[in-house]
């Protein structure tokens, strides 16, 4: 049905504009603009199809935006045509804001895509979200300092496949490096719900987060620790910054980060150095089982004329073909949606990586592909509200209590059940949408 | 005028109603050949050129409009910003007791400066419809550096998102300036984050100061719009110089225009032809007067990659009704027009900023052949009918002549529907019955033989005798001199009547005497005669 442009209800010679917001390459390169204008100047132009990107930004930028749109909130703009989100935040808009894709793709079309990622976009059954990258998350690494860091205090790569190893080289590194941090997350709420639930026990009862479970003390205690003697960095926004300006030498981050890193580092006074890059797994405290997120937003559009839905059609699928989506995914460190995709990324058939980086990258998210499970972030209406106040609150709660740095380790228990306390105090007062 | 159809004419001997089709259709094409130029001349239909050129004007006339208000109040904000700055910059530098000068080199000052400076630019992007707000000091936080002669600190703020109407809320991110000052504010710092900024996109220091020295009060100017490095976004910055008191250039300041802003800032003028495109550009002249057109140096709106982003540079040839423009690889139909703010002329003295409409040559090639073609139509549909109707016309006229014709042919004595036909196939019978009653007379005897050899009913011969009496005074008059041997002629001479009179009367004589013709009526008047002798009507 979507395969040609003869039978379609669309004029070549009178074009149909498609809008779109989307999340991939906000503040760098963004290759799905040059996808989007490659599809302009090709399949766009000979159906009738034009798509244009109002706005570029990232997960969480966009998740405000939409909310506010679907709300009509003073100052939101209008809904686009198409746009890129997460589940929780069509859950957040109402998922009737979203085109049932299963209009246009059948059964049988769905089976050539990684069923796992088409199932987390269905939202009470209903296709709505149409996968087209996926990502997970990883270690990064600048090894241009850590090899000095490591020649110099006998620190290894090894030490950083478990939490424990990861703060017990922070402490060596703030020593070494005169009392800078090592570490950051992207997201502060899927290291505490992520190795929680490795740790076998469920982070989330219902819609509420466990405060009182176990397994959350004991990932929370290292943490609160290395916080409040300032081995973490506790700065707003991804780890990619603190570690281009040298404040920070590892991040845990979304594989798609590796687009945002430039190739030096800047200091203090101006003057750079290069930034040589290592990505490793994510690490996992010792005991637990393997989990990793998996992370990626879906297509969206807007219920509309049976033209522009269709035209929506024809471009989600022209943007999961092989020959479009793997080049695509490979510069932004996504992984393909469809099946005979992954497999030429994973024979490395009709594959061409920008650079070293990307292929170790790579290599490293296939690893993790074929040997982990995955673990979906649940999509309930108030997740959104609870993740963005968590990392918020995190930042606070553990900023403050620089006072109580522990000398002994009834301090360092102390320390983590009064700053878990204050967590849940603050999470609770937070309005949830 | 039909020169070319009269051998044909003569030559062929055109039937009565092909050469009324012909007469017909050479009317219509006089018509029509009058009527074009007399609807075009009168605007009624009106060429494709004009209608262009009204619709570029108009899109133009309020594209530029939009583009001045959003630019201008762009210079204004800045300029007021400039102001607001020096001031901020001198109280700062006198709360640290250090002149301008001291500042290169001295990094907790830069971070003084910056951060003071940082609330307003916030405040003022906020405030306006900007994308970014930026200040640039004179100075540099390392002077040892291989590249700090082009290396300039300052503050870069910039928007997340400027689809959102809602400026108030949008986050801020940090492009530009020191990281510490970033925290401080609790600003996150962009992904292509730099300490300070690279002035090669900017006006060389001298060539800035000499405009500045010719400029107006209103001293702003408009940077070619450029890829900020390592990202999707094209910006264009409205700059204003920041003189202190003294005279010393403390740098520049200014507001942030991006593409994707711009865009979406005009999304609402919906133009009037489908593919015109509007767009902020520099028109450069060189030495011998030659114009271009550089695309490239400004914004667009309209269709996705109808005109390159990056760099175009069109050739202008001015037209009557709008100008051609041309880069080698594509043409537009367009015109433009000098933006009503004046930005100082930054590079060459002769570059200005203009907007301008422009319409793909192909979409003008597709509307001058539909124009054609409904033209054409027109005149097809127009002879067609034209056809059609003389076909009709000339059949209704042609038709009873041909009918007398034929009954002509076959002998018969029905009247037809056309008085002059009829008129003239009664002066042919009179002409021949004169002729064969001349003959009679000369051979009275054997006429007379003739006549009896008539098989005449004589019951006929009495009902036209018994009819006689029917007649009116003035058709027995007529009747009576054609019995004296008048023929038509010589009775309407007699009787001072016209010809045509006389055939009234003998139309109606012939009817009252139930006769077709004057020789029938005159072989009764030969018998009535003839029987008077043999009394047969006593």
């Amino acid at each position: 049905m979507l395969n040609a442009c003869d039978k379609s209800p669309l004029d070549p010679n009178h074009p149909v504009t498609l809008s779109i917001w989307h999340v991939y390459g906000a503040q760098t390169r963004s290759p799905m603009n040059t996808l989007i204008e490659r599809f302009n100047k090709t399949v766009g132009k000979e159906c009738g199809i034009i798509i244009s990107v109002t706005s570029v930004t990232n997960s969480t930028a966009i998740h405000d935006a939409l909310v506010a749109a679907a709300r009509n909130q003073p100052g939101s703009g209008e809904l686009p045509d198409l746009f890129t989100c997460y589940p929780k935040t069509l859950v957040a808009m109402g998922s009737g804001m979203a085109l049932d894709w299963g209009k246009f793709f059948t059964e049988e079309d769905l089976k050539s895509y990684v069923p796992q990622f088409i199932e987390e976009c269905k939202i009470d059954g209903v296709l709505r979200l149409f996968p087209i990258a996926k990502s997970t998350n990883a270690l990064f690494i600048n090894r241009t300092i850590f090899d000095r860091f490591s020649q110099d205090t006998g620190a290894s790569y090894a030490d950083l496949a478990t939490w424990e190893g990861i703060f017990r080289t922070a402490a060596r590194y703030q020593e070494w490096s005169h009392g800078k941090a090592f570490f950051m997350c992207d997201d502060w709420l899927q290291y505490a719900m992520l190795n929680t639930e490795a740790l076998g026990e469920p982070f989330f009862a219902g819609r509420a987060v466990r405060w009182d479970n176990p397994a959350l003390l004991k990932v929370w205690k290292p943490l609160a620790e290395a916080a409040v003697n300032g081995q973490v960095c506790l700065t707003p926004g991804f780890a990619t910054k603190p570690m281009m300006m040298g404040n920070a030498i590892c991040g845990v981050e979304s594989t798609a980060s590796i687009l945002y890193f430039k190739d030096t580092v800047t200091l203090s006074d101006n003057s750079t150095m290069p930034l040589r890059l290592l990505v490793l797994p994510e690490p996992r405290f010792a005991g637990a089982k393997r989990l990793d997120i998996q992370r990626g937003v879906g297509l969206c559009a807007r219920p509309s004329t049976p033209e522009k839905e269709y035209a929506s059609a024809v471009f989600c699928k022209w943007l999961t073909e092989a020959e479009n989506n793997l080049p695509f995914v490979i510069q932004g460190g996504y992984l393909p949606v469809r099946k005979d995709s992954f497999e030429k990324l994973r024979k490395a058939e009709d594959v061409n990586f920008p650079d070293e980086r990307y292929r170790a990258l790579y290599a490293m998210i296939l690893k993790i592909y074929a040997e982990t499970d995955f673990f979906l972030p649940p999509s309930f209406e108030e997740y959104g509200a609870i993740e963005r106040s968590f990392a918020a609150a995190l930042r606070e709660v553990l900023s403050a209590a620089k006072s109580l740095a522990p000398d002994t380790e009834k301090d360092s228990d102390n320390l983590a059940r009064v700053t878990l306390a204050r967590m849940e105090e603050r999470l609770s007062a937070v309005p949830r949408q | 005028m039909f020169g070319p159809f009269q051998p044909a004419f003569k030559r062929s001997g055109l039937p009565l109603r092909a050469r009324l089709q012909i007469y017909f259709l050479a009317l219509v094409l006089i018509l029509l050949a009058i009527l074009l130029p007399l609807l075009y001349s009168l605007d009624i239909i009106s060429s494709p050129r004009a209608g262009i050129g009204n619709a570029l004007d108009t899109y133009l006339t309020s594209y530029e409009k939009s583009v001045s208000l959003q630019m201008g109040n762009a210079a204004a904000s800045s300029t007021q910003l400039s102001q607001e700055l020096v001031g901020i910059i001198e109280e700062t530098l006198a709360r640290q007791h250090a002149g301008f000068a001291d500042i290169s080199n001295n990094p907790k000052l830069i971070e003084i400066l910056e951060y003071n400076s940082s609330k307003r630019l916030s405040q003022v992007l906020r405030e306006s419809r900007c994308s970014g707000a930026f200040v640039i000091f004179d100075a540099t936080v390392n002077t040892e550096l291989p590249n700090a002669d082009r290396s300039r600190c300052g503050v870069y703020l910039k928007l997340a998102d400027t689809v959102s109407v809602n400026q108030v809320k949008t986050p801020i991110f940090w492009l530009r300036g020191m990281p510490a000052v970033a925290d401080m504010l609790q600003l996150e710092c962009h992904n292509k984050w730099d300490m300070e900024f690279d002035i090669s996109i900017l006006p060389p220091r001298q060539a800035l100061l000499t405009a500045l020295k010719h400029s107006l009060p209103e001293r702003y100017f408009f940077t070619e719009a450029q890829y900020l490095r390592g990202t999707w976004e094209k910006v264009l910055l409205v700059c204003v110089p920041l003189f202190g008191r003294d005279g010393t250039l403390y740098g520049l300041c200014g507001l942030e225009i991006s593409g994707l802003l711009f865009k979406l800032a005009h999304a609402h003028l919906i133009p009037p032809l489908s593919g015109l495109m509007g767009m902020l550009a520099l028109r450069r002249q060189d030495a011998a007067g030659a114009e271009k057109l550089d695309t490239g140096a400004g914004f667009h709106n309209g269709p996705a990659l109808a005109v390159s982003e990056t760099f175009s540079s069109y050739t202008i040839v001015r037209g009557q009704k709008y100008s051609q423009y041309d880069d080698g690889s594509s043409t537009f139909a367009g015109m433009e027009r000098p933006l009503r703010i004046s930005p100082l002329p930054t590079g060459d003295r002769h570059d200005t900023w203009v907007v301008a409409a422009m319409l793909p040559q192909e979409r003008v090639k597709n509307m001058f052949m539909r124009h054609y073609a409904l033209i054409g139509l027109f005149i097809v549909l127009f002879l067609a009918a034209a056809l059609i109707f003389s076909f009709i016309l000339s059949k209704r006229y042609a038709t009873p002549v041909l009918h007398s014709v034929r009954l002509i042919r076959e002998g018969g004595t029905a009247t037809t529907s056309v008085q002059e036909i009829d008129d003239l196939v009664a002066f042919l019978k009179e002409r021949e019955q004169e002729m064969r009653l001349k003959q009679q007379e000369g051979n009275s005897l054997s006429a007379g033989q003739d006549a009896g050899n008539l098989q005449v009913d004589t019951s006929a011969c009495r009902q036209f005798i018994e009819q006689i009496e029917t007649l009116s005074k003035a058709e027995r008059l007529v009747f009576d001199l054609y019995i004296s041997g008048l023929n038509a002629r010589e009775i309407a001479a007699k009787l001072n009547l016209s010809i045509n009179t006389i055939r009234t009367h003998n139309r109606n004589i012939y009817a009252k005497l139930n006769v077709s013709s004057y020789k029938e009526m005159m072989v009764y008047v030969h018998m009535m005669a003839k029987n008077a002798k043999t009394k047969l009507f006593h």
